[in-house]
């Protein structure tokens, strides 16, 4: 017996010693983890790269979130229909988990850009590119706030990257704490960049834009004003002579264009389709018009279509017929279409040569925008500065395309006249381009609007819910008044 | 030869006290080598002729003459045998026994022949009285090793190689004792007979069955554990192409559906129900000491969605001597995290003590669709097509200008008749195996060609299994197991529905009975001609695509076992798990994919696996006095696995002529991919085995295992559990019953884990991105998850008690267990906060609960020549999710598609997993009032002829999330089997039963057929009962939605899957021994089976046994255009030499 335990307890001690903990240390050969990754320059690259991919799912192209919270739920289109499951977003019935794709792509872009911001700054690399990198980073975690705050209000505040479980429970912040983080990384990327980068990346320019934007948005005329004119001085960027071009897919990242969403021709936005085109509905599959596609989904409201004064700018926004895409002779109009309950197609984003696979970008923010922030701010700050008319018809004297009877100059109009002349000339120049719904918000004139359109839109419809989910899985979170 | 002539190679120093029958064993060493190269050899002596003519020679001389002729050798020892001895001899053509007994005739001098190998002993003085004959088994086969005892003394012999044996007794009334392992023990009066043959029979003692339990084996009668046996011989009874088929309805609490009827398709396992949700669930499969991983080995294919093979397709059930399934924790605990699932250990086929064996099997299989689907024709079709156009404001379709009207169509073609077929299987094996004490061999080929029963899919398997047990010396003994097979899936896409799915089966039921199969040039038809182009000609699917996937594999470990001292056996074991597959695809550019032209795709993609595995274990024997019997086992093993993947792309080809050979020749390159994964898992077990007078047993097991997919906090986890027996048989009170002849209570508690996740699931890894930046796409790496230093195995903690009863000296026997077990800190992908950047983390939260009942009742009898054996179990397993993350209500899965998009398949708190959930279909809506009245306004979904749904919320029917709820139960309430086995004379006949009852399937193939006849076609039942008007109908809609293809999953798609079925009738002769008038024959039986022949449903679908997500713990019973049953008859041949 003892012998039975010698023998048993040399062979367990020797079984000890060979054990080759080893295998249980997890490197996985085809996948970095953390612990392998912010090593060098081209990773923090790399992960800056990741938190910009984030931009598809914010933004998602031209039909994307962009489109919904900023042009469906307001008052210049309309669902046609052909698309059913959208009818929400225009007729204020959505529940409170619509936000969910916007709060969980937000964040996770938030989160990426905090771990470029934190761990980037630990690498050994060259230190303007270093500091460069973190500003960019900076830059997209407050457009990814942006979107957040001016959605649904203060919302969770991080700054560094979650890294365990403890921290993900945090309750919302106040609206203005996000709004300092937005302009305090706003500022540091306009100081620290450069003016200009490659196409899809942010610079100091692009920052500046982003930030009048902010400041446009929070009422605080004479902070847009400074940054919208840091752009205009920035002497980088003018308008299109062609106000098609701006939506022409052979003249992207043009000179008016200050920051774009990239596409690759045939690859990704191939979603344009419910502006642009799409397959036509009806009868006529078996006719002439078999293999056409023509705009479809929505369509500009009848109050659009009725205020929007005839211009150039006007019939490269909308159009009421649609042209036989082979060159074959023949022209299909809406009407025939429609039977008449959608006169009129948005043919702003009509892409003739790609349809369905367009690569056209999508304008995140121009310089037409920009000048119309400047000449709204300076109306607010200092009215009597004929500045404002330099810029508002700059816009204008592109948009009627030297048809002088159409959008005459402006000149003479008290403060509160060109107040509405603005907005309107934001309306129109900027048309399903996502801005919409923001300005009647910003200006108060968000309920009065929709109601006026017959919607049946609550005074808590301002702000949107925080989605239903979350609010489930942290209860920390805070619903927004009227969504509980 | 002389044993002291050193420089012979056959020299052998021979001590004097070593029986003559163990020198023989020695020698076979050297046989064996020589019975490998020449199977022939084996009937040498028999054959062998001699001519001699010697006179006066001395017996040395004759012996040299002998070996010279021939190739027998001598072997005896100077000093016993007077080799000098004249002797005279005439042979003329004489067998060695002719020639030996006329030499001898008058000698003191006796010989046995082994082999070639001639034994010369001196006979012995004694004047006993001597008893010679030959054991065989009940099939005919001599029985060597067979002990023979005198009773009452301490005198014994075993038999030779031949079976035969020799003893001499006191007297003539003594008795003889024959006892061999795995048989029945029989006493024999000798009664003055000098000669006595004695045919063995197998034991149906169950208390004498040895089981295997991991890492040892153990008497029945000694186990405190849950464990269910499978014999071999009972497999090969319900002969069927993989063994986990054959393996259905055998076991008590071991639920095995068929996920797909594909050749080689997968099963669904799962012994005593679903522990986890996104762990997996299959149990752990242990071939032969070796834990082998089922991980999908199948390469991803470009546009194919055919299931790939179940791993175990590639072993044949021909070569498996037996299955245990451990079931409670005291036998699953020996194998730590991985036995939560329950455990099941494959013994192959090993060599026996005896002469060489070859065995020959063939058979072949005939196999039809078990059922059809009724679909509208061409005629009917079109007219629906046209109720359609015109309730949706459109001129008809079928209007005799454009196309022509419906009555011009007549029957059209008929899908499903084109894309099944009676398909062939051609199963073959052959085995050779035999040993001595010393070694045994098996060398083993098989070969499988399977049709499938839809055409061109097609499945192959080669294998050959070798393997080799040697004694070294008295102390050290060596082992080899060697399995390689190789497969070949030749498929077809066979699973899924849905809007554009290209599969033949699906295609079948959908394409649309218009048009034909070919046009008058001998082309494919496409469906371009109908309304919108959907579904794809399913013979073009079939006919002109390929997709083969390649795999080989390996399976080889050798171990050796050495007794350092008496009862203390080391033993270190080495194996590998080698796969290597690759698969191809292509699709010619004149074939279409979802009906749409496309110019060409190929893919190559490969994936090799390595798995290893070094294991050092101690055992420890020994009894201590007679009442304390122990065993304990302690060991230590490290296992690993690497898998990596590629896969390449190109689209775009100019010819079809390289198929998938030739990727640089397309214009449309794809990004090519790779991957690799590695895991490793290090454990320590110990196990005590302890019987007190064998009546009251005790087992304490216990595991430490160390894994490396678990987060760095916690890598190591400990598994213990213990289990009590008492066997209230031994004492006194019921020990000499004529009623009951074993009584054994048991009971047991333990722990089990679960660690079948993904590598890495503890990290955060950094995914891919392709952002646009300056007009082309960068790599951008994001993290995908938090990482989760404290993750680790799902926790399994179950109770069992069972009671195994044996009445009336083993014609009844009874087996009932109760078991409750409890599975904690589920692995589960759970939603987080969305505010930290992620979606979701694997987290060790959540619980499941299985209890149930498993009852095994047997009966065995004979009746003059006829023999009754029959073995009935049922098993009630009670399934519910006890809890989820907390923010968690439910969990729902399914396809996402349309109205649908929120899946069909639930778990949720209280209910069992993969409740059905859904809508309440409560009718037709029949008039716009009725719409109104209930809320609800008219247009859209809400129509006259269109489903009512119940409104759950009161908002009236807007069909959202709100409105559904638990509308059905994939579980069933119970699940049995029954075999019933009849031999009569050579006669034997199996009736196998085996049934489910209570479960449901949701029949999804349905709502598609039953929707849209100007797209696809549909159920001939939606032509005969559609709503046509008010009262037309109250169950199926109106040729009237344009919603999508995807419609609400309610009740109405719910049916109930019980079944009985007759799963196998086999009906085998064993051909009399002389019927060929040739000895060489060992055995010959031939046999008629059927399988699925029968079976009872109320089912409409294909077949009541379908389980498409197999792979899933959630979506279970779903029938999605999977690959049906078969119906088959086999017809085979078995030969034994």
């Amino acid at each position: 017996m003892k012998n039975i335990f010698k023998y048993s307890l040399t062979l367990l001690i020797i079984f000890y010693t060979v054990s080759c903990e080893d295998i249980l240390v997890e490197d996985p050969p085809s996948s970095i983890s953390l612990a392998s990754f912010y090593q060098s320059e081209s990773d923090a690259l790399a992960g800056l790269y990741g938190a910009y991919d984030l931009n598809y799912s914010v933004l998602g192209g031209i039909t994307g979130n962009a489109n919904n919270y900023g042009e469906l739920n307001a008052d210049n289109l309309t669902i046609s229909p052909i698309v059913s499951d959208q009818f929400q977003w225009d007729e204020f019935t959505y529940n409170s988990d619509i936000t969910g794709g916007l709060w969980s792509s937000c964040f996770s872009g938030i989160n990426r850009a905090n771990e470029v911001i934190l761990y980037t700054d630990g690498i050994d690399m060259t230190a303007g590119i270093k500091a460069d990198i973190i500003a960019e980073a900076k830059a997209l975690r407050a457009f990814y706030y942006f979107q957040l705050v001016r959605t649904m209000g203060g919302v969770p505040l991080y700054e560094t990257p979650t890294v365990g479980f403890e921290n993900i429970y945090a309750p919302r912040a106040t609206e203005d704490e996000i709004y300092n983080l937005i302009t305090r990384d706003l500022m540091d990327a306009s100081t620290e960049l450069e003016a200009t980068s490659t196409p899809g990346r942010i610079n100091a320019n692009i920052a500046s834009a982003l930030l009048a934007r902010v400041y446009l948005y929070k009422g605080d005329y004479a902070n847009a004003l400074t940054y919208a004119k840091k752009v205009i001085d920035s002497g980088k960027y003018n308008l299109f002579p062609d106000y098609a071009d701006i939506t022409n897919p052979a003249k992207k990242n043009g000179i008016e264009h200050i920051w774009q969403l990239q596409f690759l021709s045939g690859e990704r936005n191939h979603n344009v389709g419910r502006f642009g085109p799409r397959p036509i509905p009806g009868p006529y599959k078996n006719s002439f018009w078999a293999n056409t596609v023509v705009g479809g989904g929505v369509a500009p409201s009848a109050e659009f279509v009725a205020e929007n004064p005839q211009s150039y700018r006007r019939s490269a926004t909308i159009a009421d017929r649609y042209e036989h895409i082979d060159g074959v002779s023949g022209i299909i109009t809406m009407e025939q279409i429609y039977s008449g309950n959608f006169p009129y197609y948005i043919s702003k984003f009509d892409d003739r040569e790609a349809e369905m696979t367009s690569g056209e970008n999508s304008t995140i923010i121009r310089y037409a925008d920009i000048l119309l922030i400047a000449a709204e701010a300076i109306n607010e700050t200092s009215p009597s500065d004929n500045l404002k008319y330099t810029w508002i018809n700059k816009v204008r004297e592109r948009a009627r395309n030297g048809v002088e009877t159409d959008l005459p100059d402006l000149l003479g109009l008290s403060q509160d006249e060109f107040r509405t002349a603005v907005l309107e000339e934001r309306r129109f120049e900027l048309a399903f381009e996502g801005q919409r719904s923001w300005d009647l918000k910003r200006k108060g004139k968000f309920l009065q609007t929709l109601r006026a359109q017959g919607k049946t839109v609550e005074d808590y419809m301002l702000l949107f819910p925080i989605p239903d989910a979350q609010v489930k899985l942290n209860i920390n979170l805070e619903q927004n008044t009227g969504w509980e | 030869m002389k044993n002291n002539s050193s420089k012979c190679m056959f020299s052998i120093k021979i001590n004097r006290n070593i029986l003559k029958i163990l020198m023989v064993m020695k020698l076979t060493t050297f046989f064996f080598l020589i019975s490998i190269l020449s199977v022939a050899a084996r009937g040498y002596s028999q054959h062998a002729r001699l001519n001699l003519s010697l006179q006066n020679a001395s017996i040395q001389e004759l012996f040299q003459e002998i070996e010279k002729q021939s190739e027998f050798n001598f072997f005896y020892k100077d000093d016993q045998i007077n080799v000098n001895k004249m002797v005279s001899i005439e042979a003329d053509n004489s067998l060695i026994g002719e020639v030996l007994n006329e030499v001898f005739k008058n000698n003191d001098v006796s010989y046995t022949v082994v082999n070639k190998v001639i034994v010369i002993t001196p006979r012995k003085e004694q004047q006993n009285f001597n008893v010679t004959g030959t054991v065989t088994a009940s099939t005919g086969e001599t029985l060597p090793g067979v002990n023979i005892l005198v009773k009452g003394t301490q005198t014994g012999t075993i038999t030779g190689m031949d079976g035969k044996y020799s003893i001499e007794v006191p007297d003539a009334n003594a008795v003889l004792v024959f006892s061999f392992i795995g048989y029945a023990t029989q006493e024999i009066n000798i009664n003055g007979r000098s000669m006595i043959n004695i045919v063995m029979e197998q034991s149906s003692e169950l208390l004498e069955e040895v089981v295997a339990i991991g890492y040892g084996t153990m008497k029945r009668s000694d186990l405190a554990g849950a464990v269910s046996s499978v014999k071999g011989e009972d497999l090969e009874s319900t002969p069927a192409n993989t063994f986990v088929q054959t393996m259905q309805g055998r076991a008590a609490g071991v639920d095995i559906k068929a996920a797909s009827n594909a050749p080689g398709g997968g099963m669904r396992i799962r012994i005593r129900g679903t522990n986890s949700i996104n762990a997996s669930s299959e149990p752990l499969y242990v071939i032969d000491g070796f834990p082998i991983e089922n991980n999908n080995t199948t390469p991803q294919g470009a546009g194919y969605n055919a299931l790939s093979p179940s791993p175990l397709s590639s072993l044949s059930p021909n070569e498996i001597e037996s299955i245990e399934v451990l079931k409670d924790a005291s036998a699953t605990a020996i194998y730590g995290s991985r036995g939560a699932n329950g455990v099941i250990l494959i013994t192959t086929k090993r060599g026996q003590i005896g002469k060489s064996k070859i065995d020959f099997d063939y058979s072949v299989n005939v196999a039809s669709v078990r059922n059809r689907l009724d679909l509208a024709n061409a005629e009917e079709l079109a007219t629906l097509s046209n109720e359609w156009a015109v309730n949706n404001g459109q001129t008809p379709y079928y209007d005799g200008v454009n196309k022509p009207l419906p009555k011009d169509l007549g029957e059209g073609t008929d899908w499903q008749d084109v894309i099944f077929r009676t398909a062939l299987t051609h199963n073959y094996n052959l085995s050779i195996s035999g040993g001595t004490e010393n070694t045994k061999y098996l060398l083993a080929g098989s070969y499988l060609d399977q049709d499938g029963i839809i055409i061109e899919s097609n499945f192959k398997r080669a294998g050959l299994k070798f393997n080799v047990d040697q004694k070294v010396s008295d102390r050290i003994k060596l082992g080899v197991n060697m399995n390689a097979n190789r497969t070949v899936n030749d498929a077809v896409p066979s699973e899924g529905t849905g809007y554009r799915n290209d599969s033949p089966l699906w295609s079948a039921l959908t394409t649309t009975p218009v048009i034909p199969v070919k046009d008058e040039d001998g082309n494919y038809v496409h469906n371009h001609d109908e309304a919108f182009k959907i579904v794809e000609n399913p013979v073009s699917i079939a006919k002109t695509r390929s997709d083969i996937t390649y795999k080989t594999r390996i399976l080889t470990n050798a171990f050796t076992d050495i007794e350092i001292l008496n009862g203390l056996t080391f033993r270190a074991n080495f194996g590998a798990d080698f796969i290597n597959s690759k698969r191809n695809i292509y699709v010619p550019n004149t074939a279409e994919t979802q009906a749409m032209p496309n110019l060409g795709i190929a893919s190559v993609g490969a994936v090799q696996s390595l798995n290893w595995l070094t294991e050092y274990t101690l055992t420890y024997n020994k009894n201590f006095g007679s009442d304390h019997r122990l065993t304990a086992l302690a060991g230590y093993t490290a296992q690993g696995t690497k898998i990596e993947n590629v896969f390449s792309r190109t689209d775009d080809f100019s010819t079809n002529k390289f198929e998938f050979n030739n990727l640089g020749a397309g214009s449309d390159p794809r990004p090519s991919t790779s991957s690799a994964t590695e895991y490793g898992l290090l454990s320590y077990i110990g196990r005590v085995n302890y019987a007190y007078k064998d009546k009251y047993l005790f087992t304490g097991t216990i595991r430490r295992d160390g894994a490396s997919k678990f987060g760095t906090d916690n890598k190591w986890g400990i598994f213990p559990s213990a289990a009590l027996a008492w066997r209230m048989s031994e004492e006194n009170f019921l020990k000499d019953n004529y009623i009951l002849s074993d009584l054994k209570l048991r009971t047991s508690y333990g722990i089990t884990g679960n660690q079948d996740i993904g590598s890495y699931s503890s990290l955060a890894l950094y995914n891919t991105a392709k952002p646009i930046i300056g007009g082309s796409p960068v790599i951008g790496f994001y993290p995908n998850r938090i990482p989760n230093p404290d993750l680790k195995w799902e926790r399994t903690s179950q109770f069992n008690v069972g009671v195994d009863a044996i009445f009336l000296d083993g014609k009844f026997n009874l087996s009932a267990e109760y078991y409750i077990k409890n599975t904690s800190d589920l692995l589960l992908n759970v939603t987080i906060p969305n505010q930290s950047g992620y979606n979701s983390s694997v987290q060790n939260i959540g619980e499941v609960e299985n209890k149930g009942i498993e009852l095994t009742l047997g009966y065995n009898n004979t009746f003059g020549e006829l023999k009754w054996n029959s073995n009935f179990n049922i098993s009630f397993n009670r399934n519910k999710l006890v809890s989820l993350p907390e923010g968690t209500e439910r969990l729902i899965f399914g396809l996402g598609r349309g109205e649908t998009g929120q899946g069909h398949s639930i778990a949720i708190p209280g209910e069992s997993l993969g409740s059905f959930y859904g809508y309440h279909f409560l009718g037709i809506w029949q008039t716009e009032e009725e719409i109104t009245a209930a809320g609800n306004t008219v247009g859209g979904k809400n129509r006259p002829g269109l489903p009512k749904y119940e409104d759950l919320n009161g908002d009236g029917m807007k069909y959202n999330d709100d409105e559904r709820k638990i509308i059905g139960d994939p579980n069933p309430d119970f699940i049995y089997g029954f075999s019933n086995e009849f031999t009569y004379k050579n006669f034997k006949l199996l009736i196998f039963i085996n049934g489910s009852y209570g479960n449901e399937i949701a029949y999804l193939n349905r709502i598609a057929l039953l929707a849209q006849p100007q797209k696809h076609n549909v159920l001939q039942v939606y032509y005969d009962e559609h709503w046509t008007g008010p009262g037309t109908s109250n169950t199926i809609e109106a040729p009237l939605s344009n919603s999508g293809e995807w419609k609400n999953f309610s009740d109405r798609d719910i049916e109930d899957a019980s079944y009985l079925r007759v799963k196998t009738i086999s009906l085998s002769y064993n051909l009399p021994k002389n019927f060929m008038g040739v000895d060489w024959i060992r055995n010959a039986q031939v046999y008629l089976a059927g399988e699925n022949l029968l079976t009872f449903t109320k089912y409409s679908g294909f077949d009541p046994e379908v389980d498409l997500y197999s792979s899933s713990n959630v979506q279970m019973g779903v029938d999605n255009a999977a690959y049906p049953t078969a119906k088959s008859i086999r017809i085979g041949v078995k030969l034994g030499f």
